[in-house]
């Protein structure tokens, strides 16, 4: 039964890639290669990623004779990025699949849908464990570090890593649950916890090199120190840097206890849990004015409400806006931050500043792709817009609007406060505020456009739709690709040619041109496309 | 009020609908009865404007619904058979986005959505999301959104299931009503003693084709329209 159940669920996971249309087959051999390309495009990106964040650690750590925090600094990754990315998957996967009271109805154990779930959530962990996990070992061995009982040991840690950090998502996904269940802004609040998380990974990702040059230095004092703080971590490096048994039992005990105690817990309680209505807020309606709205401005604000009302979609679908809030907060708070992005920017050979700034608000523009998730995300509400006196371009119109509303706002707020941090000139301003716009423009069009050739409407839980959809990947992956072989293209071949300057421009008028164009067939045969939904 | 003309709808090499006609006059409420899969969602999607069709034609208050869908839509209300609503919506504002769709002004929506909500009984929950409303109470939503711009002619799928008795009432002096004003209703139902009592005009289908459709009267004869219906099944199986 838990095998079946689990067959079900991973078909569940990946229909948000591989299924396009369930009553269209023949493109689906096509559709099913390409999404095998992207899917192997993204997994060679963050391959390549890790390389080359583990080879900037294994000769300092090994040769300062601390080679135990290169396998503890790759077992806290695993474990922060497979909590962050399972948080919302384990509250929406275990506490709020649709199907929880259809399998409680069948002769079907509790444990047995738990178990279940637990596995579709392992497989995801698993499969992202082994990527960081390929590369930090290919690099282990290949510097000859390596030793058979190392091995062993880092194989254990490949293996219960996923479990440890999943026993922990899935406790902190329970409690927030049950905190929010009965306060009014829970979204809000959920959205603080989210961002809480991913800025404290963030904050120990960019401040890990400062903190590990202070160790080597001293050594023995901060080892102690880190022993201290994260004992799982430190015992797991040691097991493999240097063989240790002991410490390699240590970590297996740490990693085993809580993911046991974890499954027991919730075993006992799965069905209380799923079955118990603890009640949302009752809110009794007071009559108040209502302002009418235009047609395009209402379907706008629909989609703004959807977008409010789902953590799940802002963290996945708008985290370059979150960022472009922040990062000028950064900026202005921590002064050594703007000094040495300024002088990466002197390195750079042509590039002035506010080239350097445009570029990177233009990267955190390209990372949004709300548009290429909001045909699917109409669901199964779809024929509401489609019953309704509103045109196709009107409702595409209106999602391209919502696109820019969550993107170019933050957008512009972080090019003003960049500019007046830089106090450029009248061109480095425009500069900084047109550039990033012109990319934002660009995705909306290009992530509509994607989600209507690849459309999901019979989902289950958002998170398949804005997490694993086809064009939400293909859509990010793409532009920030494009912009990669942009930057390629002027790094190889253009810099004798063309200041980085103008070749902004030049890029920036083609992405202009480029959302004239798709923005012209979304209105045309986008319009028909979705008129066939 | 509604005419089709050979209303033809097909999925891969299944025919959905095959050919359908009928008319339905102003102040009429027609009956759509039928088994499961007999091609009754796909011919009310179709009157609606959510699907396209492959052969024939629909008017509307004598506008085509391919050629001038938005005045069609303009006229029509349509209630799904499964009400899937924005939940991320609570329901005064799903309301509100109906209205401004239907370009609706202020006074008028705040009268008729007060007057439904408390018809319904729905006034105290419209503040709450509707994730949070029972089935019936969508369904409750989705016929006050359906009747804020008050349309000419409803379409309604199914439009009893999950309502309790008092509001299956309401809604059925609302529909005879609508009537009386000169609107037209055409619904379908499984419930054949609802359709009996009902309906000015019965049209029955089978595997996408329509078997029998006229008058009540003429369609039931001395005996009841679930006799006819079972006797029209039995023939149409023998065929």
């Amino acid at each position: 039964m838990i095998s079946r159940l689990f067959v079900l669920n991973m078909k569940a996971l990946l229909s948000g890639v591989f299924k396009i249309k369930p009553a269209v087959k023949k493109s689906g051999a096509g559709k099913t290669l390409f999404a095998a390309v992207v899917g192997f495009v993204v997994v060679t990106s963050i391959f390549a990623m890790f390389i080359g964040f583990f080879n900037a650690m294994l000769e300092p750590y090994f040769s300062a004779g601390i080679g135990w925090m290169y396998f503890a600094m790759f077992a806290i990754m695993v474990f922060a990025l497979c909590v962050i990315s399972t948080i919302f998957t384990g509250t929406a996967a275990m506490f709020g699949a649709k199907d929880n009271e259809l399998l409680l109805s069948m002769p079907i154990k509790p444990s047995a849908i738990l178990i279940s779930r637990l596995l579709v959530l392992l497989t995801y962990e698993y499969v992202l464990t082994l990527i960081i996990a390929s590369a930090a070992f290919i690099l282990w061995v290949e510097g000859g570090y390596a030793t058979a009982a190392g091995i062993l040991f880092f194989m254990a840690g490949v293996i219960l890593l996923p479990p440890m950090a999943l026993s922990v998502s899935i406790l902190l996904a329970w409690v927030l649950g049950l905190i929010s269940s009965r306060l009014r802004y829970k979204n809000i609040i959920t959205l603080l916890v989210s961002v809480g998380f991913l800025v404290a990974y963030l904050y120990f990702y960019m401040n890990a090199q400062g903190f590990i040059g202070e160790l080597v230095e001293r050594g023995s004092e901060l080892a102690v120190a880190f022993r201290a703080a994260m004992p799982p971590f430190y015992a797991f490096g040691i097991g493999v840097a240097n063989g240790n048994a002991a410490s390699g039992l240590s970590f297996i005990l740490w990693a085993v206890l809580p993911f046991t105690a974890t499954l027991l817990l919730l075993g006992a309680n799965y069905q209380k849990v799923l079955t118990s209505n603890r009640g949302s807020l009752k809110i009794i309606y007071r009559e108040k004015q209502s302002r009418p709205k235009r047609i395009l401005f209402a379907l706008t604000a629909k989609e703004m409400a959807r977008l409010w009302s789902k953590p799940v979609v802002i963290m996945n679908s708008t985290i370059g806006s979150i960022f472009m809030i922040i990062a000028p907060m950064v900026i202005f708070i921590k002064t050594d931050v703007l000094s040495q992005l300024l002088n990466a920017a002197l390195m750079l050979d042509g590039a002035s500043p506010a080239t350097l700034f445009a570029v990177m608000l233009a990267l955190l523009g390209s990372i949004n792709s709300l548009s290429a998730s909001l045909v699917s995300l109409e669901g199964k509400s779809l024929w509401i817009v489609k019953s309704l006196p509103v045109s196709a371009q009107t409702v595409l119109r209106s999602k391209v609007l919502a696109h820019l509303l969550s993107s170019s706002p933050p957008c512009l707020f972080a090019s003003v406060c960049i500019g007046v941090v830089l106090a450029g000139s009248l061109p480095e301003w425009l500069l900084i505020v047109i550039i990033p716009q012109t990319i934002i423009a660009l995705v909306a069009v290009m992530g509509l456009a994607l989600n209507l050739h690849f459309p999901k409407l019979d989902w289950n839980n958002e998170v398949y739709v804005v997490k694993q959809g086809m064009s939400a990947m293909v859509t990010m992956f793409g532009i920030i690709g494009i912009l990669i072989g942009l930057g390629l293209v002027y790094i190889l071949a253009l810099t004798s040619f063309l200041s980085a300057t103008a070749y902004l421009w030049i890029c920036g008028a083609l992405f202009c041109l480029v959302s004239i164009f798709v923005y012209t067939w979304l209105m045309k045969a986008g319009a028909r496309m979705f008129a066939e939904l | 009020m509604l005419k089709i003309e050979h209303l033809t709808k097909t999925y891969g090499d299944k025919r959905a609908v095959d050919d359908l006609s009928l008319h339905i006059a102003k102040g009429e409420i027609c009956g759509f009865i039928g088994h499961n899969g007999a091609g009754k969602t796909t011919a009310i999607k179709s009157i609606c404007g959510i699907l396209r069709f492959d052969a024939g034609e629909i008017y509307i208050n004598g506008k085509s619904v391919t050629k001038e869908p938005m005045e069609c839509k303009r006229r029509t209300a349509y209630v799904p058979d499964n009400p899937d609503l924005y939940d991320f919506l609570s329901g005064i504002k799903y309301l509100n986005f109906i209205a401004d769709v239907y370009s609706i002004d202020s006074a008028s929506r705040r009268q008729r959505i007060n007057k439904y909500s408390e018809i319904f009984e729905l006034t105290d929950d419209l503040a709450s999301l509707v994730s949070t409303y029972s089935h019936g109470m969508k369904q409750k939503l989705t016929l006050i959104s359906a009747l804020i711009h008050e349309p000419d002619f409803m379409v309604l799928d199914e439009p009893f299931v999950g309502l309790d008795p008092k509001a299956s009432r309401i809604v059925k002096d609302i529909m005879r009503q609508k009537c009386n004003n000169g609107g037209a209703i055409f619904f379908s139902t499984h419930v054949l003693e609802v359709a009996e009592r009902l309906c000015d005009k019965i049209a029955i289908i089978r595997n996408g084709k329509l078997v029998a459709y006229g008058d009540m009267d003429t369609v039931r004869g001395d005996s009841s329209l679930e006799t006819v219906f079972f006797e029209l099944d039995e023939e149409n199986a023998n065929d």
